[in-house]
């Protein structure tokens, strides 16, 4: 199931009401809510562009992650001779 | 000479949504807007009064307080930038139909497969004492441009075989990097067998490598009132020339309170460029001794790989712990709107973020470097700042700069939202247990957040002020107006590299 970011921008106490929303969906997994203004879930991307449809204020984005940086050349497999 | 005339459509926002008439934009940014001397397809625009260079034509506006697209050349970018922090500039993006790719040719044909694999033990010593090196990392290469070779690990005997198709071959290139204590190394065009045997030079701490080449030394007090946040793999808190005050583990599922080096010490060496307290020769010193070091852990146990969602929640947590300055090492992922979100209200509350340009060899600069309200870092060089046969000198390349000592590193990301360039070729720093050189916009990055902290100490005016958008516009703009040029242009350099402040 991909996981997606939610993030709130606008006035912090409006964002609680619409997260006791989105914890009352049916396949929506919230997985991380530690922070006050944005949400971690797990849930079909159809279910989550709908729901952020019908709430105001609020951004999606999938996660993904990020490569440590490393500046050093790598070699690929010598062919077999 | 690198510098570009071709002109270039960008919009012009403010940091909040698409007006300047918000409460969440700054007077300055409302001025800006404000000024009405500009006529659609009239005449070049100029900014920040003589000391600017930026310049710019007005194509279009969405009312007089809304977006503007206007065109501009990268030197003006650079400059814009510098004199307006508070303006997101989004260059304009045209989509093309989405047309079938034309067939490439990928591979050739094979040689007869079926032979034996014939592998070479190298040996790779200390140059010092002849004693074998351990836990270094070998890579060589028999066609580097199309990078075909082998790698491995060397033992506790200093021993790594390699399978090289055969029992001697002629090396186009070969890199050796050392976990700690050592210098790494760089040979081309090598004939080894088993038995070839390489040293390496141990780590003086008493050498002047090119971030104290640029930077010099600090005091005990260099740094005191600024708290720094370092967005990385966490910081090594038994390191006797590092103090973590704090900061957190936003790993989803990990212990929030382990915010100590995840096991790949990336974290440690860029605190110890910002903050390391030691004295050579017994120790290292980094730019800002007495800051207050936040440690924030976004990759996860020996994984080196992090999720934006870690970042975010990091950047929120750098935010509200009261970080000055967020340092952030790291990118490469798509860019996405949650990560600018946090970024624009790390900014809306006061702080600034620095970032790393990436490291893809001359690539464009790599998110989120590349979001306009972070500050972009290039990697600079200077020859004469590491051994020679090491590794670095792979990384020295053109522009050079008046100095021609000076260069912009060869795996350094370049383009117009480059702010800023720091050292980052040949940095030593601190890991755990130890020392060790790291290069790349990883360790520029926090060069450039030591020498902000340095400028941060000394305006406690700017440390002062409430924590707003103002106040992050005000830390941006003074950061970038204390930056001299070396003379490689505005894509690779920005506005140069920040001048020795106290």
């Amino acid at each position: 199931m991909p996981r997606f970011i939610l993030r709130f921008r606008g006035p912090e106490p409006e964002a609680a009401k619409d997260v006791e929303r989105i914890r009352a969906l049916r396949q929506v997994r919230v997985i991380d809510d530690s922070s006050p203004r944005m949400l971690l879930i797990e849930a079909p991307e159809v279910k989550v562009k709908s729901l952020m449809a019908s709430m105001s204020g609020w951004i999606m984005t999938p996660e993904q992650m990020v490569p440590l940086p490393d500046p050093r050349p790598k070699p690929r497999r010598v062919k077999k001779k | 000479m690198p510098t570009q005339t071709k002109l270039q459509q960008y919009i012009l926002l403010p940091t909040r949504g698409l007006r300047s008439t918000t409460p969440f934009v700054s007077e300055t940014t409302k001025r800006f807007f404000a000024e009405k001397s500009v006529m659609r397809g009239g005449p070049s625009r100029s900014a920040g009064g003589d000391r600017s260079s930026a310049r710019w034509h007005e194509i279009d506006s969405i009312g007089e307080d809304g977006a503007k697209l206007v065109e501009m050349s990268p030197d003006s970018l650079s400059a814009l930038r510098a004199d307006q922090p508070g303006l997101k500039i989004v260059p304009v993006v045209y989509f093309r139909p989405a047309v079938a790719p034309r067939f490439v040719i990928e591979s050739r044909p094979k040689a007869s497969a079926g032979k034996t694999a014939v592998k070479i033990k190298l040996k790779i010593v200390s140059k010092k004492d002849g004693r074998p090196v351990a836990g270094a990392m070998v890579v060589a290469f028999i066609d580097f441009f199309n990078r075909l070779g082998a790698q491995g690990l060397t033992n506790s005997k200093g021993e790594v075989s390699l399978t090289l198709g055969g029992a001697s071959r002629k090396l186009e290139r070969i890199y050796i990097y050392p976990g700690k204590n050592f210098w790494s190394a760089f040979k081309k065009n090598l004939t080894i067998t088993s038995g070839t045997q390489l040293a390496l030079e141990p780590v003086d701490l008493v050498f002047t490598d090119a971030l104290r080449y640029f930077h010099g030394s600090s005091s005990d007090q260099t740094g005191d009132g600024v708290k720094i946040a370092v967005i990385d793999t966490g910081i090594d808190t038994k390191h006797p020339d590092l103090k973590v005050a704090g900061g957190a583990n936003t790993v989803v599922g990990e212990n929030e309170s382990d915010f100590g080096d995840n096991g790949l010490h990336h974290g440690t060496h860029v605190a110890g460029i910002i903050a390391a307290r030691g004295k050579p020769p017994l120790g290292l010193r980094g730019l800002a001794p007495a800051i207050t070091l936040q440690s924030y852990r976004v990759f996860g146990k020996n994984r080196g790989e992090a999720s934006n969602f870690a970042i975010i929640k990091a950047i929120d947590r750098a935010v509200a712990d009261g970080c000055d300055l967020i340092n952030m090492s790291l990118g490469g992922g798509r860019p996405d709107e949650a990560t600018m979100a946090a970024i624009e209200d790390a900014r809306s509350q006061g702080s600034a973020v620095i970032v790393a340009a990436g490291n893809d060899e001359r690539s464009s600069v790599s998110f989120p470097a590349s979001y306009s309200l972070a500050l972009a870092i290039s990697a600079l060089g200077r020859k004469g700042t590491f051994p020679q046969g090491t590794t670095e000198a792979g990384d020295v390349a053109a522009p050079y700069g008046k100095d021609k000592k000076n260069f912009i590193a060869a795996f350094s990301n370049i383009g117009p939202e480059i702010d800023l360039t720091g050292p980052g070729v040949g940095i030593l720093s601190t890991v755990p247990g130890g020392y060790t050189p790291m290069s790349g916009t990883s360790m520029a990055c926090p060069a450039v957040t030591g020498l902000a902290a340095r400028l941060l100490s000394k305006r406690t005016d700017l440390l002062k002020m409430e924590r707003r958008q103002t106040r992050s516009e005000a830390i941006v703009q003074a950061i970038l107006q204390a930056a001299r040029l070396l003379g490689f242009g505005s894509r690779y350099e920005g506005q140069g590299i920040l001048n020795e402040i106290g």
